[in-house]
């Protein structure tokens, strides 16, 4: 007990008299144990989000085209954006009594966040709860997800602008100021990091609809181009309101036919099994304008290859770590050779081989010990930015 | 007593060649090794100290006869029985000087590291002049600080016999004749016995006995030679 306790303090001693090489051991070996770890845990994470939420998705209706896109755009709020589709394709499936559909619309953002056009039997869906707050219930406002809320340090009461989709197009979309109704409690999920907000206030935002003052009794009469009996046309002058507040919000109205208005995607959620047989021979047709998947089936082939990536990055860290090792055995060795006066010293005043090795051994358990600590203290710190990690990791 | 009777050594793979009929130096008593470099004076006090073994003869150091002895009961033997003194001092850079002072205590578990030990370590470094330095590494001391250092080392179990391989040899005068004195000091209040090295004939009249390598006698088979 007593040579282990002295080991460890002459070990100590070495170690600290050395530290910048004993700072380099440690980080070195930390790494080669912290690197491994974390990428199994992103990618652990990344896997079973990816397939927890495709199971949890019987259909997603979209344009034709990448069908991956679909699923990631859709699920995850990542990705390209799909082509869109139209309202009116999905209030077919609704009306086809096989299944109904949840609107997905996902063009826009707001302070980097996924701005999630949809519908409430989203909320339900997915099972999301309010924190705090209110749900959706006037146009214009918005729920956000608990991320969201956290990252951009908003409370309900407090608002958030979209970003406009063009600076430089100046006919392009006003930026909406929006209301936070709510805060969702933390999901886990794609959902805490995305904006929700009525289907039609992501039309709005989109240019779709607006609100203005009414023409018929303004004072200005340079905003007025044309006048007729059953029109009023106004020139580009009128100013559209960016704020939906209670005083404005009757005067927000769309133009044109809503089942031509567009929609990113839909979630289908169908009878049964029979009507989901149905649906999916309905839309596979090679000249059908739409396309209907199973996102499960997506996603496990992104995860079979995910698997195949694992594989080569555990051979890649095996690779890179035994080389780390050789290095650092070399070092070791190295350094065992500029001790050698010091240890003929010690052997001459009496000390044995074995107790040389003890010393020896007790740095090295020193050393790793340390690389330990460090390993573990690197993935508790990097555990909190895990979701944002794998956001990334399937973003990209 | 040390004493050496018919002793020959070789070192393996080398023409060295180490024998002589007999030397002898009495308990309490200071003796000073002079010869050529490569005569074997590090040899011989290598083998006072049971850290190399003769091929034939005796060596017997304070009645403990160390030929029959394992390689172990030689290191405990030396442990007890005998403190070094290098010419390059081989003080263990990473430790502080208090640290060095204690480390044949903590290099074996045959020596208990007590209190009263550390007591006698700190005291020595006080007498030795090194209570301001025990927190400072070899580096930051001057030549005769670290002999000091490693004097206090030697001295501080209390060994019998004091082997100094040249310990003056990277010194200054006015710190030679310091560090004569401290070793003639120990063996005259421990009744200790010094068998020193040197090159340096103007520190030989403060020793009891000179053994001058080129008077000694070879034995019947053999001839010194280096």
């Amino acid at each position: 007990m007593v040579f282990l306790k002295n080991s460890f303090y002459i070990a100590a001693r070495y170690l600290r008299f050395h530290r910048i090489r004993s700072a380099i051991l440690i980080v070195a070996l930390a790494l080669i144990l912290f690197v491994p770890v974390l990428v199994e845990q992103l990618v652990s994470k990344a896997e079973s989000r990816l397939t927890a939420r495709a199971k949890a998705t019987p259909l997603l209706l979209g344009s034709p085209g990448s069908s991956l896109d679909l699923a990631m755009s859709s699920l995850y709020f990542v990705s390209k954006q799909p082509a869109s589709i139209t309202y009116g394709d999905t209030d077919n499936i609704d009306q086809s009594g096989l299944a109904y559909t949840i609107p997905l619309h996902t063009t826009w953002n707001s302070s980097g966040f996924r701005i999630v056009g949809t519908s409430l039997d989203y909320f339900d869906y997915r099972t999301l709860e309010i924190a705090d707050g209110n749900p959706l219930f006037f146009l214009g406002d918005a729920v956000l997800g608990a991320t969201v809320a956290k990252a951009l340090l908003l409370k309900p009461g407090d608002s958030l602008i979209s970003s406009p989709d063009n600076f430089i197009d100046i006919a392009g979309q006003y930026p909406l100021k929006m209301n936070v109704a709510g805060v969702l409690a933390s999901t886990g999920t794609a959902d805490d990091e995305a904006v929700f907000v009525d289907l039609q206030t992501a039309w709005i935002i989109a240019g779709l609809g607006h609100g203005h003052e009414d023409l018929a009794e303004t004072d200005d009469a340079s905003v007025i181009l044309d006048h007729s009996e059953e029109n009023i046309t106004a020139n580009a002058k009128l100013e559209t309101f960016i704020e939906i507040t209670p005083e404005n919000m009757d005067s927000f109205h769309f133009h044109g036919n809503r089942k031509d208005f567009p929609v990113t995607a839909a979630i289908v959620v169908p009878n049964d099994e029979k009507s989901l047989a149905i649906l999916l021979g309905r839309y596979q047709a090679d000249d059908q304008p739409l396309q209907l998947i199973r996102p499960n089936l997506i996603v496990d082939e992104l995860v079979n290859t995910i698997f195949r990536i694992r594989r080569i990055l555990h051979a890649v860290v095996v690779i890179v770590a035994l080389a780390t090792l050789l290095t650092l055995a070399l070092v070791f060795t190295l350094s065992l050779r500029l001790r050698d006066p010091e240890l003929k010293t010690i052997s001459r005043l009496g000390c044995s081989r074995p107790a040389m090795s003890g010393f020896i051994l007790a740095e090295m358990i020193l050393i790793l010990a340390g690389s330990i600590a460090l390993a573990l203290i690197l993935i508790a710190l990097t555990h909190p930015l895990q979701p944002k990690l794998i956001t990334l990791l399937l973003s990209s | 007593m040390i004493h050496l009777l018919g002793v020959d050594f070789r070192y393996p793979k080398s023409d060295f060649h180490l024998a002589f009929e007999e030397i002898s130096v009495e308990l309490g008593s200071a003796a000073a090794l002079i010869g050529p470099s490569g005569c074997g004076k590090s040899t011989l006090l290598n083998l006072i100290a049971g850290i190399l073994t003769p091929s034939s003869g005796t060596i017997t150091v304070n009645e403990t006869d160390l030929q029959p002895l394992s390689d172990s009961q030689r290191r405990l033997f030396r442990l007890q029985n005998i403190g070094f003194v290098f010419q390059d001092f081989a003080l263990i850079e990473y430790l502080n000087v208090l640290d060095n002072i204690l480390h044949p205590w903590r290099i074996n578990s045959a020596l208990p590291l007590s209190t009263e030990n550390r007591e006698r370590a700190r005291t020595l470094a006080d007498q030795l002049g090194l209570s301001q330095k025990l927190h400072r590494h070899p580096s930051h001391l001057s030549q005769g600080e670290q002999q000091r250092a490693a004097i206090c080392r030697a001295l501080a179990p209390k060994p019998s016999v004091i082997v100094a391989d040249e310990p003056t040899g990277n010194l200054d005068p006015s710190n030679k004749q310091a560090i004569v004195d401290i070793l003639l000091d120990y063996i005259r209040s421990e009744r200790a016995t010094l068998v020193l090295a040197t090159h340096d004939h103007e520190l030989l009249p403060a020793f009891d006995q000179i053994i001058d390598f080129a008077k000694l006698l070879p034995t019947p088979s053999t001839s010194l030679a280096s």
